[in-house]
This record gives structure tokens, sequence and C-alpha cells, in this order.
């Protein structure tokens, strides 16, 4: 049942094994990344579950097809595999457009053709299942489906790009490299289109082919390594007011505005009020409904919301409020990530919180920086 | 009696599992490599390109063992190449042990440039670079006749490292258990891939060696991955005291870490670094504060210099390290920006200026 391999196909498989070890890696890592930041629940996370889903496939195939084309020669057993490698090869593109049927996405490509593509990705399953691989007239125009779908994953893949900022998207500029690579190299290692070439040819395209993928498959881990929380797309217009304050005598140690208010102007005593005011919602609820440990983390009005955490330990005197027009997710998240910076970076400070005197506001007003390193982040 | 190259079932199972062990040993170099280059250019230690230089020596290494093991003919020629004697197999093997050697003299050679093992500098770079000349030399003569010199190579790695562990056993704590098995694993695991062991207990055994091979190379990896460089291992220790001055030559803060007879008053040492940083502007023909470090060195003393926007930081340490410079550096950066208003408009009272205390303690791990 196993084939004898010569020396030059031992080379392609070492260097298809090259690629294999690389690409379980990269999924492996694809789907820590998707568990670090899965507690966050951010929508937008989905993304690197559909990296993840559709590398683990793409990746499987490609094991099962090297292993078919230089280690099996029993014919039925062969047929049997070039049919499983195939459909985990549609499935690949399928898992990933399943995956980023979501809401949020709608911002950067159309769900109705997004959902009808899902659906159409699966008919070439159907036909490698009913037709011998070596039907290749039939085969090869159905396998355009999943090339078309391929194309319209780049297609997504260059919008989502346009729409996102910083960090993100360098990161996705590179894996839209490495996926361009990897779907490249699919035309030179599959036996459905190299086998149309003379013989001579075929372990050159081989050789280009693994290169593209050994190639496609670094530049993806690079965009993926550190890949930061993926916020919801509106998040930054979202903005309004950011508030740090001292629950001891209901003062902003710390206020920023965003863009959408800072040209606005707002009442003199604004921060103050709005310090007091929080302070005091707290304590009347707290005491009209006897939950003086329980804390309120949202307040909304009409057309804004604020959302609120709490310091704890050395920073329990803190409070942190974030005035927003909409309910999103990333939002809450934000906060929080500014609770840490600012917990982190004041360390020292807050440890001693009560000696500052009345000169809090000149220690915290240095925490514009550090905002603004955050918010490039994302 | 084993034959090369290796045939028969074994074959593909050995050769995918050594190539794994290539693979992963080559990508964990690169690891390192990608890490040295992130460091910044000024205060790069040259640890992680020794780390760098093990792990693509060992992947290189093994390349050749597997063009010379799988691919090669072990047919003696007479002549062979510039040879009197010799085959495909012992040229491609020779090879691999040359690279191993050389990988290892350099990494000994960028742990030696900072850290005293044993009796004197650059004492096991000295015999790594004998054993590697004697090498080449016997390699020039016949190639059949080197293996011997590669057990001198082994027998001194696994000495050195064992030293190092002697030396920094309580350091390391539950570390050293990790180096201790990684590199007793590299050991046995090389050893059963020899040819005089495989012709006694036969071919199986190389996968056996492979396995504990690229069990070694992970467990040395993560190792190395999350130790400090050798040379800063008690960096904390070679401090002596830190300085924080103003633009205007006025002490901001001081800290004495150890005990020093003859440190004059900070009041003193105020001015005194003001004025050789002026100095040293003018030497240096920039008229403005420039950003960055300045080291002076004295036998025993190493004043480090790093100016900021708004004040500059003095360090004293008994050696010029990277790891203080970087402490320094951050210790200098937090502060600017954490006092950057308070700096701005400061009226001369210092008792704002106490966190600085713990940031110092944060940053230097006192």
């Amino acid at each position: 049942m196993l084939s004898q391999l010569n020396s030059v196909q031992e080379i392609e498989f070492l260097l298809y094994l090259t690629a294999i070890i690389l690409g379980f890696q990269l999924t492996v890592y694809f789907f820590y990344r998707y568990y670090k930041n899965r507690d966050k629940k951010l929508p937008l996370n989905r993304i690197i579950l559909s990296y993840g889903f559709s590398y683990l496939l793409l990746i499987s195939a490609v094991l099962i097809l090297t292993i078919n084309r230089f280690l099996i020669s029993e014919s039925l057993l062969k047929e049997i595999l070039y049919k499983l490698g195939y459909i985990l090869i549609v499935f690949s593109s399928t898992a990933f457009l399943y995956f980023i049927i979501m809401k949020e996405f709608s911002r950067v490509i159309n769900l109705n053709l997004l959902k009808l593509l899902t659906i159409i990705s699966i008919i070439p399953v159907v036909i490698f299942i009913i037709f011998p691989i070596s039907e290749i007239a039939i085969i090869l125009p159905f396998a355009g489906i999943t090339i078309i779908c391929s194309i319209y994953i780049v297609i997504f893949q260059i919008q989502l790009i346009k729409t996102t900022r910083g960090e993100i998207k360098q990161r996705n500029v590179k894996i839209l490299f490495g996926n361009i690579l990897n779907i490249s190299s699919l035309f030179f290692i599959l036996e459905i289109f190299t086998n149309q070439f003379q013989t001579g040819l075929i372990d050159i395209l081989l050789f280009t082919g693994i290169i593209l993928l050994i190639s496609g498959l670094l530049i993806a881990s690079f965009g993926v390594y550190g890949f930061p929380a993926f916020y919801e797309f509106r998040w930054r217009d979202n903005l309004l007011r950011l508030f740090i304050i001292n629950r001891i005598n209901n003062t902003a140690i710390y206020s920023y505005d965003f863009p959408q208010v800072r040209d606005k102007g707002s009442h003199k005593d604004y921060k103050e009020l709005f310090s007091s005011g929080i302070t005091g919602i707290d304590n009347i609820l707290s005491d009209i409904s006897n939950t003086k440990g329980e804390r309120i983390h949202k307040i909304k009005q009409a057309d804004f919301l604020i959302y609120l955490e709490y310091g704890s330990d050395y920073a329990s005197k803190i409070t942190y409020s974030l005035v927003v027009k909409e309910n999103l997710k990333s939002n809450r998240y934000f906060l929080r990530s500014i609770q840490n910076q600012f917990e982190n970076f004041y360390k020292e400070i807050l440890t001693g919180f009560d000696s500052l005197k009345g000169s809090e506001k000149a220690f915290f007003s240095s925490f514009d920086i550090i905002l603004k390193e955050i918010m490039r982040r994302y | 009696m084993v034959e090369f190259p290796i045939t028969g079932d074994i074959r593909l199972s050995l050769l995918v599992m050594e190539w794994i062990f290539v693979i992963t040993s080559f990508e964990i170099s690169i690891i390192f490599l990608l890490r040295f280059f992130k460091q910044e250019k000024t205060l790069r230690n040259l640890q992680d390109l020794g780390y760098f230089s093990l792990f693509a020596g060992f992947a290189l290494m093994w390349l050749f063992f597997i063009i010379g093991d799988y691919y090669a003919s072990t047919i003696t020629e007479t002549p062979f190449m510039i040879w009197d004697i010799g085959s495909e197999r012992a040229l491609f093997l020779n090879f691999g042990y040359l690279i191993m050697i050389i990988a290892g003299f350099f990494l000994l050679l960028c742990i030696e440039k900072y850290n005293i093992i044993l009796l004197k500098k650059y004492l096991f770079t000295g015999l790594f670079l004998i054993c590697a000349i004697l090498f080449i030399i016997l390699f020039f003569i016949d190639i059949r006749i080197t293996q011997p010199v590669t057990y001198m190579f082994w027998g001194g790695f696994i000495s050195f490292f064992l030293l190092y562990i002697i030396k920094f056993i309580k350091k390391l704590q539950s570390k050293g258990l990790i180096l201790f098995f990684g590199l007793a694993f590299m050991l046995i695991g090389f050893l059963f891939t020899t040819d005089a062991i495989l012709s006694i207990f036969g071919i199986q055994w190389r996968l056996i060696g492979a396995i504990m091979q690229l069990i070694s190379v992970v467990l040395l990896s993560y190792f190395f991955l999350t130790l400090p460089p050798f040379s800063e291992f008690d960096w904390e220790e070679k401090l002596e005291a830190l300085f924080l001055i103003n633009n205007g030559g006025i002490c901001l803060y001081y800290k004495i870490f150890t005990e020093r007879k003859d440190m004059m008053s900070e009041h003193l040492i105020s001015p005194a670094i003001a004025a050789i940083n002026i100095m040293l502007r003018e030497l240096s023909e920039t008229t403005q504060p420039s950003e960055g470090f300045s080291v002076i060195k004295k036998k025993n003393e190493t004043v480090i210099i790093y100016q900021g926007k708004f004040v500059s930081g003095v360090l004293y340490t008994s050696e010029e390290l990277n790891l203080p410079k970087l402490a320094l550096r951050d210790f200098v950066e937090k502060f600017e920006t954490l006092y950057r208003n308070i700096l701005a408009d400061w009226k001369g009272e210092t008792d704002i200026f106490r966190p600085a205390e713990i940031i110092a303690n944060d940053f230097f791990r006192t």
C-alpha cells in the first residue's frame, strides 16, 4: 500500500512536511489568540476564529493530499483521500465565510451576498463526492466556485483593512498577504491543476508552490503574532468623555473630551457636577435599595450612556467613567484597558494617594500620553 | 553493523522525525534572532545572538547529517576530492561537526564576553577555539579521523553548562532542573545517533535519539527564553547609587544602594554631574541637551548618565551592564511623564518627589 519514494520525491515530501508543521503551528496560534480575547466578548474577534478554522481545514487537506501523493499506491484509497483532501479545501473557504456572517461585518461587506456564497461554496463538495477525481472536465468548473469564494475572502480582507486603523490594520495587511500567497500556492500544488502540465514541469510547479505556501504561512504568522482585541468598527466615533473620579471628595482627577464633543463646549463646572452627580446617584440608589456593596456599572440616558468601573486595592477610591453615545461591548473593554493602564502607571502615586494634597490634577494630566497610545493600538 | 544510506522500513519515519527536529531547531533559532533585533540597537546584548547560533547550528548540523546518512554515498574513494581517501558521507558529517563546533564557540564567546564561568574570562571560548582549530587541521589531513574532536566538544559543552548550573544554582532554582534535563536529553540523544552506539544496539535507537534531542531542544529553548542575560543575572547587586537631577543642576531625588565611603553629598554631586553633562555637550559640539546615554568608565566603577527632556538620571554601578541602563532610561521616562506638569512649574518643594522612591524600588528591584 505504501509507495517507495525516490530522492526528489523525498525532498518534496520533506518540504511539504515543513509547510504542514508551520501551518498547524499557525492554526494553534490563531485559536490561542481567540481564546485569549474570548472573555472580552468582542464580536469582531470571531475573525480570528474564522482564520483558525480555515487554516485548520486547509492544512489538514494539504496533509492528506501529501500523504496520498507520496505514500499511497492503492487506487481506491488514493481516490478516497483525494476526495477528502479537496472537500477539506472547499470547506476551508466555507468555514471562513460562515464565521464572518455577522451583523457587525455589514459595514464592510454585503451580508446577503456573503450568505449566498456560503451556501454555493458547498456545491463542489457534492461534485467531489459524486464524480471521480479523474473527471477533470466536470470537476474544474465547479472548483471555480471555490476560487470565486477565495477571491471574495480577499476582497473582504481588503475592505476590512480600509475600515480599520492602527495595529489591527497593519496586522490584517500581513494576514492578507499571507492568504494571497497561500491561495496562489494551491494552483501550483493541487494535482487537479498541475496534472494538466508535462511531467518535467510538475516538479518545478511543486517547488514553486511549496515556497509560496511556506512564505504565506510565515507572513500570516507575523500578522497574527500579538493580534490585539478587535474592537467594533464604531467604537472610536462612539466615545464622548472620560472621567476618572476621586470618590472621597467627588472630584475628577482626570478628564478627557474625545473629538466628538471637544468643540461643542460644556458648562464650566461640568466636570465637578458630573463627578459629584455620579457618586451621588450611586449613594442614593444604594440607600434606596439597601445594596451598599453593589455598584452601578451602566447608566443609560436618552442620547448617551455612562459606563462605570471601580478601582480596587490601592486604587479603591477611584471610579472610572466613560460617556458614550450607544451601547458597544468594545467601549466597556476600552474603559477596562484605561483602568488597567491608569492603575499600572500611577501605582506608586495611588499607593500614597492621600498625601498628594491638591496636586492630583498636575500628576494625572500626563495620562493624556498613555490614553493616546491606547487609542493608537486599537 | 548499520548500513548507510539508511534504507528499509525505518528510513521514512526516521527521516520525518529528524526533519521535524531540524525545523523545530531552526524555528527556535529564528525566535532568538528576532529577539536580538528587537532589542534597542545601543543596548543590544549578544546573548540572544549566541542562542540563535546554538539552535541554528543544531539545525544545520542535522541537515548535513540527514544529507550524509540518507543521500550520500559511503563508498570510500581514493583519492577523494582534496584528500587521499574519503567518502561523500564522511564529508557531509564533517560539515555538520564543524558547523556545530563553530556555533558552540560563538555561543560561549557571547556568554563569556559578559561573565567569568571558571578561573578567567574566555577560558571556555579559548578551549573551543583550540577544538575548532584542531578539527580544521584534522579535517584537511583526513576527514575520517575528526570524530574524536567532536567528543571533546560535547564534553566541554556539557562541562560549561554544569559549571554554570553550579555557579547560579541559587538564582536558577527549579529552572536549573530544566537546563539539567535538557542537557542530559541532548547528550544521551546524541549518543544514540552515533555510529558506535547504532552498530551495537541497531538503527531503531536513532529514532529514540532523535526524539530525545527534539525534547531537549524544546526544554533548552524554554530555559533560554525565560532566562535574563547571563551577565546581568545579579545586576541589582552591582548598583551603587542613583541620582535624578533637573536641567538646572538641582538634585530632585537620590538613592544609595550600597554604602560607599567616598560618595560625596548629593548637593555636591548634582552640580558636578550637571557640569559633566555640559562639558560632554561641549565636547560633542551640541548646544542643546540631547536625549540618550553617556557612559563614563573608571576602574571598578561606571557612571551611566541618561539625559531625558527635563531631567538627567545618573547611575553608579560597579560594571557597565545593559539592564541597569534600561532600568535607568525607563525610570527617567516614567518620572518625566509622571511629573511633566509639576516640573514645568516646580517651586522647589521636594516632598512631591517622594513617590519616586517606590518607582525606583520597582525599576531597580530593591
